[in-house]
């Protein structure tokens, strides 16, 4: 899991231009269960896979694969770009980072220099619009040789595990997701894991800017029941008192009752956490209400679904380094794969 | 070492008038040295002669104090701040002036945060004319000097900063048998106002390595900045404070010879404060420093606290420098 | 040419040399100047000097300086969690911190990211900048394990990893002022003894971010008849206002200042027209804030002239220099040692 993780995380994948991911995947799947289910994508831009099942429950299994970015809005006649956020960012891990274009150009994310700030300035948290990126043109002529209005830019960061389990990159969020999904497909594949769900895995898009791929996919599948994989912003770094680090990194897959966006279905979460409990698997409980994923759209279309969150607690999210512990990645796949196997 | 420590406690001697310090500290080191010297700034440079290398020791003599500006027609005295005095620790303190004058130190408000400024000195003259008589414009005054223990080996009192970094050059020197090294213990004048003396000090001993003695701060009591150093956990090797980025060749060595012979140390990051290593490192072709440190809770109070354990671990590792650098 | 600018560029950036550890550097150091130098050899304060002298008995002594220090932070305390309080070694702008990455330099060097926490628990409120004491370098190891490899005072630094951007373009930390070490060690390889005008005394420096005392130090005891300092300046682009800056692209820069000496200045300028070599001016009616100030009146006085490229994002991680520039330097370098008539 850890080098396809490396492989997604990696690749570029702002919303809305999600085809280099969704091509690892596709890739992945053909490579791994070759005529074993149906992939399909859909007009929205996700990929999905459906193992038939006749006269089983659906269970939808959904990860996003698009990533937080920017996009190009004006060009500066000194060659500068300016740009917008594509998902929400806080600005005060952007400035002095490096990015890269679409088209593989790099730069940095430069704000007024220190030196000409007041005090006032300096003491107050940069804003987007007094940011720009640089990639090393002198005028608007030059930049347009390896740019456009409307180009995608990532964060540029790469894969660094480090400490005791710990990985860093940009994406993580949540190609993390991604990459469970994957390997659950390739052990089911191989037989290792067996499932007693009609199972839809969704790879969606779009998630960070709201408009989730995830809506019309469920509309399409009517799952019975869905798990949304995702990674979770938690304040866990020194200096932060216990109770509102929400969660640790390595002490397992996250249990959400409820975010902003949603109520989790209490039985099935209530299930869930049984199955963890029975099978030795370290997982933990949300302690705050927060945040909001996919799950918000697939609990209340269609005819709704009963629906939980499993996610892995990150440090730093949407910024170049995103962080989770390779321990909570393997809780949230053992949770899965208990749940899937209705024996249990 | 503890009536060493009184004898120069109890001597007042504010930046640049550091004169009956320098003559308390003759007496003590006369029978261990081989030549003392005192330079225009007042520095007192003693040596133990060596054909090695130079290695200059550095505490310094001064300590923070008043300076009288003013006498009002109450016979009060206005003053201003020689060195970084905390106006809040000195409120409501007994003083002595240079002449051995005693007084007290009041702020102008009772109530709001005093500034050294707004301060007098009360000598309980009842008239301007009176209070002329004892002192005059331009008297240097100190916070009354005390030394008691608490408990165990814990004291407080004042000026431990920098006594104690003389009283340990002092005792290092009596200790220091056999060396190669050409050793010089400087006992400088004016740190608190910008490490001032020991610059030229340095410049004319041009030493290979210089060491400060001098007292650190602690990140174990309320309100203490954010170190790792503790009160009673051994001496320091300092690393960096805000005036010298020290040698990373001579801190390896120096934690080296502690841990050999089993000296308990601490590492020193100091992030507010400074001390003569920062001359020493600058002065003529420049040299490797580094600074011994005492572990000091409540600096420049009257309530400075030290632990007798870290000083002695200082005189060690001192001694053991000297020997073996 | 460029490419060997490059790859002299590359290899110092690559090197730790945070203020007070240039240290590190003297293998790297040596191995590029090759023996081009007559003589290499380390200051008490870590600066290193490169001796190389004229064919000429009574040549006069040229100092060169870069410094080879840049900005870091060194750790003060090991917390639990894995996590490292750090104080700043030099300006640093907590601005640029947050999800920064760092190496630790302890018993070995370790990976770290320095911390970011969410906006509402941010001391000062969501719309402030973090300051120092409020940030922490995260290791990811236990408190146990960390203690094992981090030292308190050990150094940080960036994470060093030189980009490749458009038009000539590069960016890392460090490149204050490493650009300039760089011009200059490639100018004098470049330069024949016979040639040689002056006997060169290149003082690549330490602790200049952190007082400016490296320089002065070796400036005392080399006792040259003239001093350049070459250092970075400010590059517009990167919001500082044109009228204050120079232009990247635009060549090397001649500093104009009233703690300069002016002869020295003019005849730079002089020489730089009359060989028809790019370059540009920049005035700072006071201080130059470089080795200058500390080199001007070390030992008896030196006679001082302030060279300068231009540089964005000064003491960020990004900082960006254009090897056009350091290619410019590098000439009037080579032009000063062979031909100056200072």
């Amino acid at each position: 899991m850890k080098e396809l993780l490396r492989e997604l995380s990696l690749a570029f994948g702002p919303s809305g231009c999600e085809d280099g991911v969704k091509d690892i995947i596709k890739s992945y799947i053909e490579k791994n269960m070759p005529a074993c289910g149906e992939v399909s994508c859909d007009t929205s831009g996700g990929l999905f896979l459906t193992l038939k099942k006749e006269g089983a429950p659906r269970l939808m299994i959904c990860a996003h694969m698009d990533e937080v970015g920017f996009m190009v809005t004006h060009i500066e006649e000194n060659g500068l770009l300016r740009f917008g956020c594509v998902g929400g960012i806080d600005p005060i891990v952007l400035t002095s980072k490096r990015v890269v274009s679409e088209s593989g150009h790099r730069g940095s994310i430069i704000a007024k220099p220190v030196h000409i700030l007041s005090k006032d300035e300096r003491d107050k948290r940069p804003k987007i619009e007094n940011m720009m990126i640089d990639i090393g043109a002198d005028s608007r002529e030059e930049a347009e040789k390896v740019t456009f209005v409307g180009e995608y830019f990532t964060f540029d960061s790469d894969y660094v595990e480090y400490g005791e389990g710990y990985v860093k990159c940009k994406a993580l969020d949540d190609r993390l997701g991604c990459a469970i999904m994957c390997k659950l497909i390739k052990d089911i594949a191989t037989g290792e894991v067996s499932s007693d769900y009609e199972l839809h895995f969704a790879f969606t898009c779009r998630e960070e800017v709201g408009y989730s791929g995830a809506f019309a996919a469920t509309e399409r599948i009517k799952p019975d029941y869905g798990i949304v994989i995702e990674s979770k912003a938690v304040a866990d770094v020194h200096g932060v008192s216990d109770q509102k680090k929400v969660c640790v990194l390595g002490d397992g897959a996250i249990v959400s009752f409820a975010d902003l966006g949603t109520i989790y279905d209490r039985d099935f979460t209530r299930h869930i956490m049984d199955l963890c409990e029975k099978n030795n698997i370290k997982y933990q409980v949300h302690r705050i209400i927060s945040g909001g994923n996919d799950s918000r759209n697939i609990q209340i279309s269609a005819s709704g679904c009963r629906v939980a969150l499993l996610s892995a607690a990150s440090r730093y999210i949407h910024s170049p380094a995103d962080v989770v512990h390779y321990d909570d990645l393997d809780a949230i796949y053992e949770a899965i794969k208990a749940v899937i196997r209705r024996g249990n | 070492m503890l009536e060493l420590l009184k004898r120069l406690m109890n001597v007042p001697s504010v930046s640049g008038r550091e004169d009956k310090i320098r003559e308390a500290i003759v007496r003590e080191v006369e029978p261990y040295a081989d030549e003392i010297s005192c330079d225009p700034v007042g520095n007192l440079i003693v040596r133990k002669k060596g054909t090695g290398k130079k290695i200059m020791f550095c505490a310094h003599m001064d300590e923070i104090g008043f300076f009288a500006t003013y006498i009002d027609d109450e016979g009060l005295i206005k003053v201003n701040a020689i060195g970084g005095i905390s106006a809040l620790a000195a409120a409501y303190t007994e003083v002595v002036s240079e002449n051995g004058v005693r007084g007290v130190i009041i702020p102008e408000c009772g109530k709001e945060m005093p500034k050294v400024e707004n301060m007098y000195i009360d000598i309980g003259a009842k008239t301007k004319k009176q209070a002329q008589r004892r002192v005059k414009v331009g008297d240097f005054f100190v916070c009354a000097p005390s030394i008691r223990r608490l408990s165990g080996t814990r004291y407080v009192g004042r000026p431990f900063d920098d006594r104690v970094g003389c009283a340990i050059m002092i005792e290092a020197l009596k200790k220091v048998k056999e060396t190669e090294n050409d050793l010089y213990f400087v006992f400088s004048t004016q740190e608190e106002v910008g490490a001032r003396g020991s610059k030229p000090a340095s410049y004319s001993v041009a030493p290979d390595i210089g060491i400060a003695i001098d007292v650190t701060g602690t990140g174990d009591k309320p309100g203490s900045a954010k170190m790792a150093v503790k009160l009673g956990g051994g001496c320091t090797v300092k690393i960096k404070d805000s005036g010298v980025i020290c040698s990373p060749e001579l801190v390896k060595q120096m934690r080296e010879i502690a841990e050999e012979n089993k000296v308990k140390y601490q590492n020193e990051v100091l992030i507010y404060g400074g001390t003569d290593a920062s001359s020493i490192q600058v002065a003529g072709k420049g040299a490797r420093v580094s600074a011994i440190s005492v572990p000091t809770a409540f600096i420049h109070t009257g309530v400075e606290m030290v632990d007798m354990f870290d000083v002695n671990e200082a005189v060690k590792l001192t001694a053991l420098l000297a020997e073996k650098l | 040419m460029m490419e060997k600018i490059k790859s002299t560029l590359v290899a110092l950036c690559e090197e730790m040399t945070v203020s007070g550890y240039e240290y590190r550097a003297e293998n790297k150091i040596r191995e590029l100047c090759g023996s081009a130098f007559d003589e290499i050899r380390v200051s008490p304060l870590g600066s290193f000097v490169l001796v190389k002298k004229s064919k000429n008995k009574n040549a006069k002594r040229l100092l060169i300086d870069a410094h080879l220090d840049n900005v870091g932070m060194m750790v003060t305390d090991i917390k639990k969690g894995g996590f490292l309080s750090v104080v700043n070694i030099g300006g640093l702008d907590t601005r640029v911190l947050p999800a920064t990455e760092v190496t630790v330099y302890g018993k070995q060097e370790i990976y770290g990211l320095v911390t970011s926490t969410p906006p509402h628990l941010r001391k000062a409120g969501a719309d402030s900048v973090p300051k120092m004491d409020e940030l922490y370098i995260d290791t990811g190891y236990s408190l146990e394990e960390l203690e094992k490899i981090v030292t308190i005072g050990d150094p940080v630094g960036y994470r060093l990893k030189l980009t490749e951007m458009e038009n000539g373009y590069v960016t890392t930390s460090g490149l204050d002022d490493k650009a300039c070490v760089c011009a200059i060690i490639e100018a004098i390889k470049d330069v024949d003894r016979d040639e040689l005008k002056y006997d060169i005394y290149v003082t690549v420096s330490a602790q200049e971010e952190t007082g400016k005392n490296g320089s002065a130090r070796s400036a005392f005891e080399i006792e040259p008849d003239i001093a350049i300092i070459t250092d970075v300046n400010f590059a517009s682009g990167d919001g500082t206002p044109e009228h204050e800056c120079i232009k990247c692209r635009g060549g090397a820069a001649v500093d104009i200042s009233s703690l300069t000496d002016r002869a020295l200045t003019r005849n730079i300028i002089k020489l730089l027209k009359d060989k028809g070599i790019k370059h540009q001016i920049i005035c700072e009616p006071g201080k130059t804030y470089t080795n200058n100030e500390g080199l001007l009146i070390s030992g008896k006085g030196v006679r001082t002239a302030v060279l300068s490229v231009p540089l964005k994002n000064m003491h960020t991680p990004c900082e960006t220099v254009n090897l056009e520039d350091i290619k410019s330097l590098k000439e009037i370098i080579k032009a000063i040692v062979t031909d100056g008539e200072l």
